[in-house]
């Protein structure tokens, strides 16, 4: 049989199936192509845009001191680049490198005061790698040469106006390098003068790219280090820029040690997943090592966890799509085979083996799937940006490889029987199951329930799992089978009832799913799926909102909190912050030794006495109390008031009684009940949490701390209290940084997707598989029809045959998917999801109301599709002609 | 909506239906004429591909005439809209398949098969119990009402699905091969329990069948061939001079409207009839010689 036959035999021969099949395949190799690309690309992108905004930061740099030997320079350098690991080199490419050398001391030849002498300090001379395009002339000359007639360690360079202003120099001046201890200024040897090291300023000089990431390297500031704010100005780091060939004859003269660098920008562009991971665990390593890493680890330390659990609940989306790509295909593979089923059988009844039927079906199938896949191939790489990855691949060809052995397997499967038999035969199964279909379906929930076992004990970060993601369609689908084997004995008590009404539609639909369900099985697997899969996607969105709002709380433990050194005002001006609903007020005792009852010892601290009741108040409409607040406001053990304790001291553990002492005659003994790394309020480090009430005698009358509970705006509380704005921290603001978390939002942007797409796909499994049924479904109608039913009676007979096995399984759907969620919430990390990173494992939570909404969509779009394909049916052949 | 005479419960002139098939179009009644009475009981035979399967849809309602006129118990089949459609269908015409479990709902019992009609028809429930009960028994099948069809013989079936379609007292119960999937002995029982029904309950019965055995069983067959009526056979039951029953049947051609007659087959073939034949009108027959020229000149 040639192509060309083929393929008309393919397309024109059952056109709606054979259209049907090729739509799912090349849909199914669409997604398959077009989902590990977009997904790549998009958090690969978002991380890029983090990268990019976090500016200066994003750059490594490393540095290592050596005795320099001048003629290894550039080895030395080069030695320095292959320290570290070869994809670090690769992302980050050539890079910048300098050179330098200092002094701890100096002294100016022009009498410049610039050091008191009592702490260290460094005048850097840097010579970089390419000064002339580093750097642009504002005053002076660059650098020119080794002043080989005067001194060979006396060296030309250039600085910044502000450097030079600070150190007092103006051009022509020279900076002479004193050999001196820490203990004081040594004399200078005269015999060794030739080797003093000392720099002339030649010129003064600006950036010509201020981006330069040797520039935001701290240590060559464009500005120099003028110490403590509010101390008298004095230098602790300044750099002098030389010229590289002046470099080796200076060395050479004052034998000195140099620093070697290398230090690169990160390029966003260039940054991907797979390459930031190995930079942040090559930058762990360094930062462990001799060598020096900048704020980039800092900028992208949580991308991985995120990542990691972007890839968990990804995966899970891509797996659950996957299988119901494969599901639709099935059933649509089915959906041929049932219409050529009498060809096959025609076939079969004039000799023709089951090989040779097979054969030709193979090929009916490769005429109708591989085109599509092509196709949908070619689209997704037209449509979405990204590379090929084996896992693309391989979802590209899953639905293609599925319908072509499912095809011949399916139809000859149906010819086996009479096509009479065929009709009857699911009935037969679901009524008398074969006790090995009974133990194959008992074994299914089994395993069903043993994934759900597994997913439950994982442990968040291990990125895409396939327990994890398989287990909300293995349980939908071990559901289902429970549900339709249980339902025939469900309905069967209800038909009593409804043989003594007077409704057609009711009884018969009734009655027919509880006598003969065969036909409901797969519309109530797959819908339950859809429902179950946009549920659970539900329910991961509604966890990670309140993890987001419980961390918010946590952060903030009001809608705002102001620290602040004594909030000098009365408390009718507290009361009277716009906005404000309730106040909670804790006073801050500095320095405070309390003795911990149970070893004894005593240990310094800082004690924050606050309000609970009133704190309790201004918690009010938090979803839960914050973490602090809770622990605050429990039982203890001793029944002395419960504190908790910021930070760690050695001498006290939890459950320990602490006696505080304050303004030595207010004393209280509380019971430490947990630590925190940080809590709202507290400023200084170790930090005992208290009750204000045991210890109200002592504190002052004006609070170091507030609680605020309402909409306030950080100017209005400052500006009430008055105190600077910079003392009020908004839980709004840190919502709205939380939300903002790109590489977060990203993660959620797709699950979602991921989410919708499964949910929609499953949806279409539910219609493709109600289809099936439709030939049997007609046949009864068309029965019905000529007893006198008219078409609105066969659209709600319809509509009542479907619509409670699609509620069933709807409220099955609703109870898996929430189920799932709450089980394997941990293993997806929504910790990491909510962007907060530090504050153990997130309580799920449920979204039934939205869960709901999406059951009834889905449900909708089901009923909708099956009620109107009956309706315009009718309409279309006007009579019935069966 | 009802019009024309109660003379018939059926009425076909020059009935055309032309279907288009993959864009073929077959005509598969080509002006047919029947004439039906009330209360009799009818076999409409034909070879396969006559037209008789198409004129039993269109009766019953499930098929729409391309033109010409059908009228069934008052019914016009060419007006009628969807809804007076499915009332004609629940009220007025019942329809028995040729497969014997065509016409039941393979998960309802006997008993609530035969009510389900009834309860489109919205009757009460009591109604229903006893008119299925009463069917069951008039059929003979009262055993089975509370067998699936599954759990029924073929026979038993077939019976089972004549109370069904006469559960609403129609006028007419259209059959169509009712018999086609029996053994002669099964066959004999459904036609007996289409006799009783058209006796006790006094519906017309309208047989379709390619067996032309089945006239054994009815009063009147009609035969159909390329889409018209082409001959009519009427069964009647004499006693013989000894006093025993006889049945004598008499085949005749149907005239129509027109004047038009289809000669049986075997006449034509057996006088070699051809293009065209002579007719000459006698005092109280037609006669008919074949027109070619051969013959044309010995008759001279």
């Amino acid at each position: 049989m040639s192509i060309w036959t083929l393929l008309k035999r393919g397309l024109l021969t059952h056109r709606t199936a054979a259209i049907v099949l090729a739509l799912v395949v090349g849909v199914g190799a669409f997604l398959g192509a077009a989902g590990p690309r977009w997904i790549d690309d998009r958090l690969d992108h978002t991380l890029q845009e983090t990268i990019a905004g976090s500016g200066d930061t994003a750059q490594v740099s490393a540095r290592e001191t050596s005795d320099v030997i001048p003629a290894r320079f550039d080895s030395e350098i080069e030695d320095l680049r292959e320290s570290v690991a070869p994809e670090l080199g690769d992302l980050l490419g050539a890079g910048r490198w300098s050179v330098s050398t200092g002094a701890r001391s100096f002294g100016t030849l022009n009498d410049s005061v610039v050091d008191d002498g009592l702490r260290p300090r460094r005048l850097e001379v840097r010579v970089p790698d390419a000064l002339d395009r580093l750097v642009e002339v504002v005053d002076g000359d660059l650098p020119a040469s080794v002043d080989n007639t005067a001194d060979a360690s006396i060296i030309d360079v250039v600085a910044t106006r502000p450097v030079a202003e600070a150190l007092r120099l103006e051009i022509g001046d020279v900076v002479s390098f004193e050999r001196r201890e820490p203990a004081g200024i040594q004399a200078v040897d005269p015999n060794e003068s030739a080797r003093t090291p000392a720099v002339r300023l030649t010129g003064l000089i600006e950036p010509t790219d201020p981006g330069d990431p040797f520039w935001s390297d701290a240590r060559v500031a464009l500005e120099p280090d003028l110490g403590a704010p509010g101390a008298e100005p004095r230098i602790t780091t300044g750099a002098l820029i030389g010229r590289r060939d002046v470099l080796q004859p200076w060395l050479t003269a004052t034998a000195d040690t140099v620093d070697t660098e290398w230090h690169v920008a990160i390029d966003p562009a260039r940054a991907d997943n797979s390459e930031v991971e190995a930079v942040v665990a090559e930058l762990r390593r360094l930062s462990t090592a001799t060598m020096w890493s900048s704020g980039l680890v800092d900028t992208l330390e949580r991308y991985p966890a995120q990542r990691s659990a972007a890839e968990g609940v990804v995966g899970f989306g891509m797996i659950s799509m996957a299988a119901l790509c494969v599901t639709l295909t099935l059933l649509s593979a089915r959906f041929l085979a049932e219409r050529r089923r009498d060809e096959a059988l025609l076939a079969r009844t004039r000799g023709a083996t089951s090989v040779a039927v097979a054969r030709l079906l193979v090929l009916d199938a490769l005429v109708l799937s591989v085109p599509a896949t092509l196709v949908g191939a070619l689209a997704a790489v037209l449509v979405v940006p990204g590379g090929w990855s084996g896992l693309g691949t391989l979802l590209t060809a899953v639905p293609a490889v599925v319908a072509v052995l499912a095809v011949p397997v399916m139809t000859i499967r149906a010819a086996r029987g009479a096509p009479a038999a065929a009709d009857e035969r699911a009935d037969v199964a679901a009524l008398r199951p074969s006790a090995r279909r009974l133990v194959g379906e008992a074994a299914a929930v089994v395993v069903a329930g043993l994934g759900l076992w597994l997913a439950g004990t994982r442990q968040p970060g291990a990125g895409v799992d396939p327990v994890v993601s398989l287990v909300p369609i293995v349980v939908a689908g071990a559901t289902g089978l429970v549900i339709f084997r249980a339902m025939p004995y469900l309905l069967a008590a209800l038909m009593p009832v409804l043989r003594r009404t007077e409704t057609l539609t009711a009884f018969l639909a009734v009655t027919r799913a509880a006598r003969a369900p065969a036909h409901a099985v797969l519309p109530v697997i797959a819908l339950l799926v859809a429902i179950g899969v946009a549920t659970f996607g539900g329910t991961v969105r509604a966890s990670v909102d309140d993890a987001r709002h419980t961390s918010s709380w946590n952060a903030v433990a009001a809608d705002a909190v102001v620290t602040a050194d004594a909030i000098r005002v009365d408390q009718e001006q507290i009361t009277s912050i716009p906005g404000a609903d309730a106040i909670a007020t804790g006073t801050v005792f500095p320095f405070q030794r309390p003795i911990n009852l149970d070893n004894g010892r005593a240990t310094g601290l800082d004690v924050l006495a606050v309000d609970v009741p009133a704190w309790q108040e201004v918690t009010a409409s938090a979803p839960g109390r914050p973490d602090v607040l809770a622990a605050l406001s429990g039982p203890t053990e001793s029944g002395a008031p419960a504190a908790v304790l910021k930070g760690r001291v050695d001498v006290v553990d939890v459950g320990d009684q602490l006696e505080v002492t304050l303004n030595k005659d207010t004393t209280a003994v509380v019971e430490v009940v947990a630590m925190f790394a940080d809590v709202p309020g507290s400023t200084s480090g170790t930090t005992l949490v208290m009750p204000l009430a045991p210890v109200a005698d002592a504190a002052q009358p004006w609070p170091d701390v507030m609680y605020i509970s309402g909409e306030v705006a950080a100017e209005s509380v400052a500006s009430t209290l008055g105190i600077a704005t910079d003392d009020v921290s908004l839980r709004a603001d840190v919502l709205e940084s939380i939300y903002g978390d790109s590489v977060l939002n990203a993660v959620l942007d797709v699950f979602m997707i991921v989410t919708v797409v499964s949910a929609v796909l499953a949806a279409a499994a539910a219609v493709m598989s109600l289809a099936i049924g439709e030939r049997v479904r007609a046949y009864g109608l068309s029965v019905l029809r000529t007893m006198g039913l008219t078409t609105r009676q066969s659209a709600v007979l319809t509509a009542s045959d479907v619509i409670p096995v699609s509620v069933v399984a709807a409220a099955a759907g609703i109870g898996v998917g929430t189920g799932v969620g709450l089980v394997i919430a941990d293993a997806l990390d929504l910790g990491a999801l909510s962007g907060a990173l530090s504050g153990g494992a997130m309580q799920a939570v449920t979204d039934l109301p939205s869960a709901a909404v999406a059951a009834a969509a889905v449900l909708g779009a089901v009923v909708l599709g099956i009620v109107g394909a009956v309706v315009s049916g009718q309409r279309r052949t006007e009579v019935l002609r069966s | 909506m009802t019009n024309g005479s109660s003379e018939y419960d059926i009425v076909c002139d020059n009935l055309v239906r032309i279907y288009q098939t993959e864009g073929v179009e077959v005509v598969a009644l080509q002006g047919l004429d029947l004439l039906v009475k009330p209360g009799e009981l009818l076999a409409v035979v034909g070879a396969s591909g006559s037209g008789k399967s198409t004129l039993l849809n269109i009766l019953s309602g499930n098929d729409v005439p391309t033109a010409g006129r059908a009228t069934v118990a008052g019914h016009d089949l060419l007006e009628m809209s969807g809804s007076n459609r499915a009332a004609y269908r629940r009220d007025v015409a019942g329809f028995v398949w040729q497969q014997t479990a065509r016409g039941l709902m393979p998960f309802l019992t006997a008993a609530e098969n035969i009510a389900l009609p009834l309860l489109i028809n919205s009757m009460s429930r009591a109604e229903r119990t006893a008119r299925a009960h009463e069917l069951l028994e008039l059929l003979g099948i009262a055993y089975c009402a509370d067998r699936r069809p599954k759990e029924m013989s073929g026979g038993e079936q077939q019976r089972c699905a004549i109370a069904v379609a006469v559960a609403n007292q129609p006028r007419v119960l259209f059959a169509d091969e009712p018999t086609g999937e029996l053994d002669s002995a099964t066959a004999d029982d459904v036609f007996a329990a289409l006799r009783r029904t058209n006796e006790e309950l006094g519906t017309t019965v309208v047989v379709v069948t390619h067996d032309p055995g089945v006239a054994e069983h009815v009063d009147r067959t009609v035969a159909i061939r390329d889409g018209r009526t082409s001959s009519e056979t009427l069964r009647r039951t004499e006693l013989t001079a000894e006093g025993h029953e006889r049945v004598v049947a008499e085949e005749y051609a149907v005239l129509d409207r027109a004047g038009r007659v289809q000669l049986p087959r075997e006449f034509v073939a057996q006088l070699g009839l051809r293009d065209r034949v002579r007719l000459e009108l006698e005092p109280d027959h037609v006669g008919l010689w074949p027109g070619h020229a051969g013959q044309d000149g010995e008759r001279r």
